[in-house]
């Protein structure tokens, strides 16, 4: 690292702004071509999403008005159909199995399961596997819905199985004993249970029989079911192969760009000097200080969603009992899940808000409005209100104590959606409140840049956490699944891999350019690149989840194409990652302070690795829609999105903490061995998570589907298997090492943060150097120092150096 | 030998890849400048800076935070061989599950101690 001397009156005088631009008003630093290129690259993706939503309605498995035999018998109506989809929803089914493949893994895929029960009765009622299978076959392929009618006529040894599974279902849900994941007598009404039997029935029909003029079902021929001769389709084979070639292809074309043309604008050798301030010098605003609260919730939040996932583990390891305490009977394994798929979204965005009202006063230069404070605090309580109402709503839903409003007060029940529809509407209100908080904050400063910088880009991605939130409540328990499935989708990857990637990219590459490591116009760069590569990719890469949920070929083919290409930014961002660091170049502090933020950095470069490995490497592994045909509901997908869940979002969330947290609390009570002992905890216990259990379990699971079919594979009893067993149990020792080591020492400094926190807070009239830890001192050569927001503070210390006014504000 | 007893020993053996894939992984040298991928970011610089050293923050943890992560994984790998020989303790069984396992004890063995004695190079 080069040292460099430089005397702090050597500011250069700021630029006059660019032609065409107001007097005052800072210009774009960025080149057109890149706002145009994420512009209409974003707008390309979003007008193809749009005529994939249009698809959708236009060729999702219809719902017929009645199913009867050839000979006349009503099996069940197509409002029974909608009733048992909300039995399945309301009951949190969907967080103990899965339909159409998605949902949890401990019950059965409840189409695949009604699928082979149904094709073995019916093979047995037609004399066996040599005599019954070609009948059985066409039963299941033959497309017998008249939409004329809306009459679908099943064979009557449909009708018999169709009675048979009613019965079966009425078994193992309502079972007495328990045992099996669900509370005992969890669904008892024999009217619930018949809906069900037809919702099942529905999904199991919708996956074998043909799409009209066509060779293949509505789910693309999923489930893997030999017994109906579902197989993978040309369509699944084929965008298997191509998708691969277009990885290749986007990945060689990336970085032979990237190797010929400067993009990101690197010039030479940077000459700043970067200075760190005893953080005792650092003062804190009043909306700053009120965020040491929103980080001590995020980690009790992050402990409860452990504690409930060890629970939700348990049930795969020992479906018996919790070491001899009946815990189905308080907690059964939809519920657990339930919370701990919700927490693990709460305590994330917790410390998302948290992070965005903490660098907003340092965007604007440290000023900060009346009763920021005062908004931030109303936030959190308004947080903590949505967290325990919509939790205990769940509660109550599943159990049935909130009659018919249990949508809107319960739980809707779609996994990663499961609140209750007025959570969900205050959570978004939510959302759009912290946006509305961090624009009163910005706003002065908003005022002096161009749309294209980074102040705005920064509000901007905020404000698309509220706006892509929303589409979710274009998913309700009384829509078609899979219309649904598909806004769902667009919450559970568009807003968590694109916009929450999004406002992450911004959030760091600000991080950066504060703490004078990055240049802000390489992190503008970064950023629009971002756009760029994550539209391009992810948003129609979305429709890799819905390959086999009722989507027309289409999706399948556009979903694996896109979605490969979305592993190119994740190769590129990870070979470019640690050197987004210092720029790879060698620069030294002549602080005598040393760096504070260690571990917060050390938290965003773990972020690098898990975004590489979790969301790149194992999320590719079961991306291609071949592999995604045996594989999805399985344990690799569990494995997948821990890696990428916990991996990228949940250490950038504790990231955010640790670098909020060191200003927050006093050097002396800080300690940098609880920080190192957090770090290295939750790390090894992800990847022992990952490697011990999750990886290797579900690599046998997905043998076991490509063998003997998706419902064996997928069925309680390989499940409780031996081998499987032994896996799950190797989970406990990284489980412990997480949460003890992990979780706890978070929990205690983020307490020390509210605890200790100084009772001094800043004036708008501090110095501009009381706001961060680091001071950055350019060098007389250096170039272009008064574009940047390091480079505003640099003006501020040279002015109080002077001892003249502020004159950049 | 029984089927789980293989899975584990061929599982042991994918993971002795990956604890190799981790190892190479971290010393690789994370300075832009240094990098082919940026080759035509060199060819316009005229005052190129030099590139960070391996040994310089935070580009020195990136060694040492594969080399922790790549011995996790290898004292996993001992951890289901154990698991697996209390299961399955046949003759044959033993000395494969014994055979795969070697690696992973020698790498822990001769790596771990030299990086707990190794302090964390501090930041600035």
């Amino acid at each position: 690292m080069v040292m460099s001397k430089a005397p702090v009156d050597a500011v250069p005088d700021p630029a006059p702004p660019p032609t065409g631009t107001r007097v005052g008003k800072r210009g774009r630093m960025i080149g057109r071509g890149w706002v145009q290129a994420a512009i209409l690259v974003t707008l390309a993706g979003f007008l193809v999403l749009g005529f994939l939503a249009m698809r959708t309605y236009q060729a999702q498995p219809p719902i017929p008005e009645k199913v009867t035999t050839s000979d006349g018998q009503l099996l069940f109506t197509g409002e029974d159909i909608r009733q048992g989809q909300e039995a399945f929803l309301r009951n949190g089914l969907m967080q103990y199995g899965s339909i159409f493949g998605h949902g949890a893994y401990l019950g059965p895929d409840f189409t695949a399961d009604y699928l082979h029960r149904a094709a073995t009765s019916v093979q047995d009622q037609y004399g066996g596997t040599e005599a019954g299978h070609a009948r059985t076959v066409e039963d299941f392929k033959a497309n017998r819905y008249d939409d004329k009618t809306g009459t679908l006529v099943w064979s009557p040894a449909q009708g018999k199985a169709f009675t048979e599974l009613t019965a079966h279902y009425a078994a193992t849900l309502s079972s007495p004993e328990g045992k099996n994941g669900l509370r005992p007598n969890a669904i008892t009404d024999p009217a619930e249970i018949h809906d069900l039997t037809a919702y099942f029935g529905w999904t199991a029909w919708a996956s074998a029989a043909e799409r009209p003029s066509k060779t293949y079902s509505y789910t693309n021929n999923w489930p893997s079911e030999p017994l109906v001769d579902n197989k993978p389709t040309g369509h699944t084979v084929t965008w298997s192969v191509l998708s691969l070639i277009f990885l290749l292809v986007g990945a060689g074309a990336l970085f032979a760009a990237f190797g010929r043309w400067n993009f990101l604008g690197w010039h030479n050798r940077d000459h700043r000097e970067l200075r760190f301030h005893a953080p005792r010098d650092v003062r804190l605003t009043p909306a700053q200080r009120a965020t040491a609260w929103f980080f001590f919730i995020m980690s009790g939040l992050f402990l409860v969603q452990t504690l409930l996932g060890s629970a939700t583990q348990h049930y795969r390891a020992d479906l018996q009992s919790f070491f001899g305490f009946p815990l189905d009977q308080w907690l059964p394994y939809n519920l657990t899940r339930t919370w701990h798929v919700q927490l693990s979204i709460f305590w994330v965005v917790t410390s998302f808000l948290a992070i965005g009202i903490f660098l907003a006063p340092l965007i604007a230069r440290g000023w900060e409005p009346k009763r920021q404070a005062l908004l931030t605090r109303l936030l959190l309580g308004a947080l903590v209100v949505v967290v325990v109402g919509s939790l205990l709503g769940e509660l109550a839903g599943m159990r049935g104590w909130l009659g018919p409003l249990w949508a809107q007060l319960g739980n809707q029940g779609f996994e990663y959606l499961d609140l209750g529809r007025i959570w969900q509407v205050l959570l978004t209100l939510g959302m759009g409140i912290w946006a509305f908080i961090l624009f009163r904050g910005l706003r002065r400063r908003l005022r002096t840049e161009h749309l294209a910088n980074m102040p705005w880009l920064f509000f901007l991605a905020a404000l698309a956490l509220p706006a892509f939130y929303a589409v979710g409540l274009l998913a309700s328990p009384d829509s078609h699944f899979t219309a649904a499935d598909f806004w769902r989708f667009i919450v559970v990857h568009l807003w968590v891999e694109d916009f929450l990637e999004l406002f992450t990219t911004a959030t760091v590459a600000y991080l950066f350019v504060l703490l004078g490591v990055v240049r802000e116009r390489v992190a503008l760069s970064v950023i629009f690149l971002d756009v760029v590569l994550y539209s391009a990719g992810g948003v129609i890469g979305t429709m890799h989840h819905l390959y086999f949920s009722g989507e027309p070929a289409e999706h399948l083919a556009l979903g694996a194409t896109f979605s490969a290409l979305e592993v190119v930014p994740l190769l590129f961002l990870t070979v470019e990652a640690w050197s987004f660091l210092q720029l790879g170049a060698r620069r030294k502090s002549a602080s005598s302070t040393p760096f504070p933020h260690r571990w917060a950095v050390m938290f965003l470069a773990a972020v690098g690795f898990w975004n590489f490995l979790g969301a790149g490497v194992f999320g590719f592994l079961i991306n291609l829609p071949i592999v995604s045909y045996y594989e999805i509901g399985t344990g690799l997908t569990a494995n997948h999105a821990h890696a990428a869940m916990m991996g990228v979002y949940g250490m950038l969330a504790v990231g955010f903490a640790m670098f909020a947290l060191r200003y927050l609390i006093p050097e002396e009570r800080w300690s940098d061995r609880l920080a190192s002992i957090s770090f290295w905890s939750l790390n090894l216990g992800l990847a022992w998570m990952s490697f011990a259990t999750l990886l290797p379990a579900g690599a046998l699971q997905l043998y076991k589907v490509v063998d003997a079919g998706y419902a064996d594979g997928r069925s309680l009893g390989y499940l409780q298997g031996g081998t499987n067993m032994f896996l799950e149990w190797l989970r406990l020792p990284g489980d412990v090492v997480f949460m003890v080591g992990g979780v706890l020492p978070l929990l205690w400094l983020s307490y020390l943060g509210i605890r200790y926190r100084s009772k001094t807070t800043r004036s708008p009239e501090a110095p501009a150097e009381t706001l961060l830890f680091t001071e950055i001192v350019p060098d007389s050569s250096d170039d272009k120092a008064e574009d940047t927001d390091a480079a505003d503070l640099v003006v501020g210390v040279a002015d109080k150096v002077a001892g003249g006014p502020e004159a950049t504000r | 030998m029984s089927g789980e007893a293989a899975f584990a020993a061929g599982y042991v053996l994918v993971l002795l890849a990956g604890v190799v894939a981790l190892e190479i992984w971290g010393r690789q040298n994370t300075s832009a400048w240094a990098s082919r991928v940026f080759a035509g970011y060199r060819r316009a610089v005229p005052d190129a800076p030099r590139p960070a050293d391996q040994t310089d923050w935070p580009h020195s943890e990136v060694h040492r935070f594969h080399a922790v992560i790549a011995l996790s994984v290898a004292a996993i790998a001992l951890v289901l061989v154990a698991a697996a020989l209390v299961r399955n303790h046949g003759p044959i069984e033993i000395a494969v599950l014994g055979a795969v396992a070697l690696p992973h004890g020698m790498l822990l063995a001769r790596r771990a101690p030299r990086l707990l004695r190794r302090p964390a190079p501090p930041p600035g």
